[in-house]
């Protein structure tokens, strides 16, 4: 488009003279007052759209609540039904699955006393005092006796419900620990 | 280069300038205060040069006209923002400036120019008196053709260039105040401005004798 070749000065000049007559390219005293006119109702608007930018977003965000809100209830009742099917039995580890399934079920197993058989325990009852009283009548004589219960497995999916069936016999009776059809793993004065 | 580049801090050139600027942080803080009316005086004072710009980088009265009144109004709505930094006057014409660049960039496709008529001045009519002693209406004629020629040569520069020579010959703006505007270096100034003028003489040389 250009190339280097010097510019006159005398052209410079008279060059400078000819592009300033382009200040006189302006418009009358009407376009003034036009542009005035304009100008402050642009302004005025520009101020009111100013001072109601707050009330705006605030209306937005509404605007961004009221679109969201069936979305935001069916995500809600979604997840509330996701964590309450994860709560049942349905979807609960079943004890018995537990040990078959995996090596850490297996494990467990192993490390836990692992009940074939039904759980007791057994209360050693402490020889009746000779103190007698009204309410209480000894029926052996000073002779310790044990009150053995069996531990049942009951509707409760997870958790055993205790059903206890006294059963009470004296020491030195010839009955033996696992009389019972139970295998005995501690004893002790209280449970 | 894009004009919106960040701009070093200004150093107002002429003591005269300095004054200006230092009555325009006045007004501006006034603005700034709260004082809204504030803002009439600074368009009063600078409406004309910087509708003169655009227009000169437009060509369409109508266009200039809209832009300058929506400088006017960017200027208003962010002058909370306004550091002083700059001279009131630099951050104008950039605005002025950034507003009519994005102008011509959606309009390029469709360009069509419409003039204001030249207002007959002492200077020009002295300029028209050195090509030609005719008649009245033959200056009157010569006038209106200098003007569509020059309107012309001025439209077939590239905006860079036409954005230099504007703010130069017809705004008076010196090197380092237009360097400041458009964000870039004296030197790049004066280059653009030598070639913008090699290339108009080209244009214009039957005027220049």
């Amino acid at each position: 488009m250009f190339s280097k070749r010097k510019i006159s000065p005398e052209n410079d000049v008279q060059l400078s003279q000819l592009l300033r007559m382009k200040r006189q390219e302006r418009p009358d005293d009407a376009f003034w007052g036009k542009f005035d006119e304009e100008l402050r109702s642009k302004q005025l608007s520009a101020l009111v759209r100013t001072q109601s930018w707050y009330e705006r977003t605030g209306k937005l965000a509404l605007l961004i609540a009221r679109k969201s809100a069936a979305a935001t209830a069916t995500l809600s009742i979604f997840a509330l039904g996701i964590f309450t099917i994860s709560k049942t039995e349905f979807f609960s580890m079943n004890p018995a699955d537990s040990v078959a399934s995996g090596p850490v079920s297996e494990m467990e197993a192993t490390e836990e006393p692992h009940f074939a058989e039904t759980p007791i325990f057994i209360v050693d009852r402490q020889p009746v005092s000779n103190e007698v009283t009204d309410l209480e009548i000894p029926k052996f004589d000073a002779a310790p006796y044990y009150e053995v219960n069996a531990l049942t497995k009951g509707a409760v999916p997870v958790s055993y419900q205790i059903i206890a069936e006294p059963k009470q016999f004296t020491a030195g009776s010839g009955v033996s620990d696992t009389s019972l059809g139970a295998k005995v793993i501690r004893t002790g004065i209280d449970f | 280069m894009s004009i919106a580049k960040a701009i070093t801090k200004s150093l107002v050139s002429s003591p005269e300038r300095r004054l200006e600027a230092d009555e325009d942080l006045a007004i501006v803080q006034k603005v700034q205060a709260g004082d809204v009316d504030a803002f009439d005086a600074l368009i009063l004072k600078y409406r004309e040069r910087v509708y003169s710009v655009i227009y000169n980088l437009t060509s369409n009265r109508e266009d200039a006209s809209d832009l300058a009144q929506e400088t006017f109004i960017k200027a208003f709505q962010s002058i909370k923002r306004f550091k002083g930094k700059s001279s009131f006057f630099t951050w104008l014409y950039r605005i002025a400036l950034n507003t009519s660049l994005t102008h011509l960039r959606k309009n390029k496709l469709r360009r069509f120019f419409s003039f204001e008529k030249m207002v007959e001045e002492d200077h020009s009519s002295g300029f028209i008196e050195n090509m030609t002693t005719d008649s009245d209406s033959d200056k009157a004629a010569l006038m209106t053709e200098l003007q569509e020629t020059l309107n012309d040569a001025f439209q077939k520069l590239s905006v860079k260039h036409r954005t230099v020579i504007t703010l130069f010959e017809i705004d008076g703006l010196s090197h380092k105040e237009i360097a400041e505007i458009i964000g870039t270096s004296i030197g790049t100034v004066r280059s653009r401005l030598h070639y913008a003028k090699q290339f108009l003489q080209g244009e214009l040389k039957e005027y220049l004798k």
